[in-house]
């Protein structure tokens, strides 16, 4: 863990370990960081020299009782419940938040002497009878009330009193695990409660963001991605599923040899899925090679099914079979493979319903959730998150856009952008951000001018976390009627008014279409294998536009998308697949200076 | 009822001293040999104020086991009221036949056992490191001891199992 904010952040309540010491360093809290790899993040820490190489964690310690810094003569009493709760909540209103909070058992109480100094330590008394009896520990006193106001905050029991005594009484309360004082392997150990339980931020900062949410959502997937079962990830569109079903296929030990193969459902046709998925033995027809499936290419890893609610009968039923027996055969092919594939299925629709209309295989469904459901929060719900996403968003859309100056971004901008609904979540927001930048490249500030919504907000809360859909998911039925819609449609029926200056609008939105038509084609035809060649540029044009669609022409027709608006353009530089593809055909069909691409057409 | 004084003595060896103290350090020497952490003030300190702590532990782990069956029998209840009013010789014969069926009833003498073999194993790991880290004239040298400061952890762990098997108070037969 490199990045030190990204270092998980403890609460320690403690009555030795979180006390001070007037005149030095609290040799137990020193003692502690060291025994369990902890960086000290409290006030006094600067008085210890310890310097631990890669911390665990950073840690804060509370002692729990007053006077924190007690000497001889004093009195020590245990805080009020509301006093510890104040301390809490400052960590979990508002970032930066506990990841976990280990909370000690028994507090030892009364007046601070010469006698308690010797055996417990300076700033210690010696206890009072209950204060370490397993049926009065204040620790679960703290336990029961902060379980009952924050039920998601992460605690586990902190002691070197016997566990035993007290596990049906932690576990009632909700505490997630005991770590003993003295526990072997205790930096591990508690490493794997940090895993299991905390609320952390990905490290490889491939999922941006720290709100409460997003960090249960990441906890989850750490805690479902265990089982090596198949999982389902369920959010609107936009929210990043398959970004979380990469980071759960990084939670596997040995991720970087294990395979990670995309496929888009939609794209599989009735024609096309069985070759797709399962492979094609060679020979079978003139011309036709070897190849294996997308399911055998994943053997042994991740095979990530993106909006599987759209996923064709015969596809469905077809994976149904690999699931149930563990074994696929090949088109054409005679011996059956056996494969050890986990899928990981995502889709924002409300997948039971199509079950109970009978449009996905229920049975299908249950094997596809066997390990579990993860749910993403939209956007509206972790608009913490909105500063950092759009400063990643701002660098990748300058980085684009070649002279584009690197800008400050104004907190206006972010409180604009907060007060948005975002129905399209993170991919709207990629775009708005992209369309911000493309527009002003030469500015060195994101001010609120700059941004454009794409649709009004209206102020209220957005759709549900899964959207119903009214119809089955019938692909042609979508697009037929989208299309008809658009043809019906009639400029005259608008106010004259409303028509004023909207031609770069339209050109936008045109643009914007085509593209969403072209890159689900290309990333329904991956190239496997090649990273420099991810995708087949002809075979996809050919798919959805005919034979007549040469290499050539695809290229043309990419440049040309490419030059339909130029806000669309600086969009649609932001999405891999389509800035690949134009740089592809940049490269194959160099368009001379100052020239313009004509749109090419499959009859010519 | 308050807590004896071997309850007392037994608390402050386990809690404070072995789980509060003692081995948290151990452990921390293990991660400085390992090069996980750095604290020269520690370093310089261990082997001279640390470290020998486990004579005193050794100390009170072996007074603890050997005092128990006398301190922690239910005889002592015969000391307290209302049994503290028996007529002599009664509370003499009541007390043997106690004590008997106490020591039948639960493996006292297996418990006290485990604490001398733990202590014992514990300290001939001790004695070893001793000799082996006063013959090592620097740090790097130690540093290739820590997979036996490490089992002398682990053997003061057991030091600390052994002694809470007795059980915290006085059981009536």
């Amino acid at each position: 863990m490199n990045n030190p904010d990204l270092l998980p952040r403890i609460l320690v309540v403690d009555d030795t370990l979180g006390r001070r010491l007037p005149d030095r360093v609290n040799p137990e809290r020193e003692a502690f960081c060291g025994q369990f790899l902890i960086e000290d993040a409290s006030e006094d820490a600067s008085r210890s020299t310890q310097r631990i190489k890669s911390p665990v964690a950073k840690a804060v310690f509370l002692r729990g009782q007053t006077p924190v810094s007690a000497v001889e003569g004093d009195i020590v009493k245990n805080d009020p419940l509301t006093s510890i709760e104040s301390a809490v909540r400052a960590g979990w209103d508002e970032p930066p938040r506990w990841s976990l909070v280990l909370l000690d058992l028994c507090f030892y109480t009364g007046s601070v002497s010469a006698g308690s100094v010797r055996s417990k330590g300076p700033g210690m008394p010696i206890g009072r009878e209950g204060d370490d009896s397993p049926s009065s520990y204040f620790g679960l006193s703290v336990l029961k009330h902060l379980s009952g106001l924050f039920p998601e905050l992460p605690i586990i029991m902190f002691s070197g009193q016997s566990r035993q005594d007290v596990s049906r009484a932690y576990s009632a309360l909700g505490a997630l695990g005991f770590l003993e004082r003295d526990a072997q392997r205790g930096a591990d150990q508690l490493r794997e409660y940090i895993d299991s339980h905390g609320l952390i931020s990905d490290s490889t900062g491939g999922i941006v963001g720290h709100s409460k949410d997003l960090l249960l959502a990441l906890r989850a997937a750490r805690r479902l991605a265990k089982s090596g079962k198949n999982l389902l990830f369920r959010g609107e569109r936009g929210t990043g599923k398959e970004l979380i079903a990469e980071y759960v296929h990084r939670q596997c030990a040995d991720a970087r040899t294990m395979p990670f193969v995309r496929v888009n459902s939609p794209v599989l046709s009735n024609e096309l899925f069985a070759s797709e998925l399962f492979g094609i033995e060679g020979g079978i027809a003139t011309g036709v090679n070897k190849r294996a499936g997308l399911i055998e290419e994943a053997n042994g890893g991740d095979l990530f099914f993106d909006e599987i609610g759209q996923m064709i009968p015969q596809a469905q039923a077809a994976i149904r079979g690999v699931l149930e027996y563990g074994i696929l055969k090949t088109q054409g092919g005679k011996k059956s493979i056996p494969v050890k594939t986990r899928f990981l299925s995502a889709t924002n629709a409300d997948i039971e319903s199509f079950a109970y209309a009978g449009t996905f295989l229920p049975d299908l469904l249950d094997r596809l959730r066997q390990g579990g459901t993860i749910f993403l929060p939209p956007l509206r719900s972790r608009k913490e998150d909105i500063a950092q996403l759009v400063s990643r968003l701002v660098r990748s859309a300058e980085a684009g856009i070649p002279g584009a100056l690197k800008r400050e971004i104004e907190a206006d901008s972010i409180a604009k952008l907060k007060q948005y609904d975002w129905p399209g979540n993170i991919r709207e927001l990629q775009q708005v951000i992209g369309q911000a930048v493309a527009n002003n490249p030469h500015v060195e500030h994101l001010a609120p001018i700059h941004i454009q919504f794409q649709v009004k907000s209206t102020g209220e809360v957005g759709p549900p976390a899964i959207l119903p859909l009214a119809k089955p998911p019938v692909r042609s039925a979508g697009i037929d009627s989208i299309l008809a819609e658009i043809k019906a449609f009639s400029f005259d029926d608008l106010q004259m008014s409303d028509l004023e200056g909207r031609l770069d609008d339209i050109e936008e939105t045109v643009a914007h279409f085509l593209a969403d038509y072209i890159r689900t084609a290309l990333k329904g035809n991956p190239k496997r294998n090649d990273p420099q060649t991810p995708y087949y540029i002809e075979p996809s044009f050919k798919w959805i536009g005919g034979d007549a669609y040469d290499a050539t022409k695809a290229y043309d027709y990419i440049k040309w998308l490419f030059e339909i608006s130029k806000r669309a353009s600086a969009a649609l530089q932001e999405d891999p697949v389509l800035a690949w593809a134009h740089r592809k055909s940049l490269t194959q069909r160099p368009t001379g200076s100052g020239k313009k691409t004509t749109r090419p057409r499959a009859q010519e | 009822m308050r807590d004896s004084d071997w309850q007392r003595r037994r608390r402050e060896l386990n809690h404070d001293l072995l789980k509060g103290r003692y081995i948290p350090d151990l452990d921390r020497w293990v991660n400085i040999l390992r090069g996980l952490i750095e604290n020269e003030a520690f370093q310089n300190e261990f082997l001279v104020n640390v470290f020998p702590l486990w004579e005193e532990i050794r100390t009170v782990a072996l007074a603890l086991g050997r005092e128990f069956e006398d301190q922690m029998s239910p005889r002592c209840l015969l000391q307290l009221t209302p049994l503290s009013r028996l007529p002599s010789p009664a509370d003499v014969w009541l007390g043997e036949l106690v004590h008997e069926l106490w020591l039948r009833r639960y493996p006292i003498r297996d418990w006290k056992a485990e604490v001398i073999s733990s202590v014992s194993a514990a300290d001939a790991t001790y004695v070893e490191l001793r000799c082996l880290a006063g013959c090592s004239d620097s740090l790097s040298r130690i540093a290739e001891l820590w997979p036996l400061f490490h089992g002398f952890r682990e053997r003061c762990r057991a030091v600390g199992d052994a002694v809470a098997q007795f059980p915290s108070d006085v059981r009536a037969v």
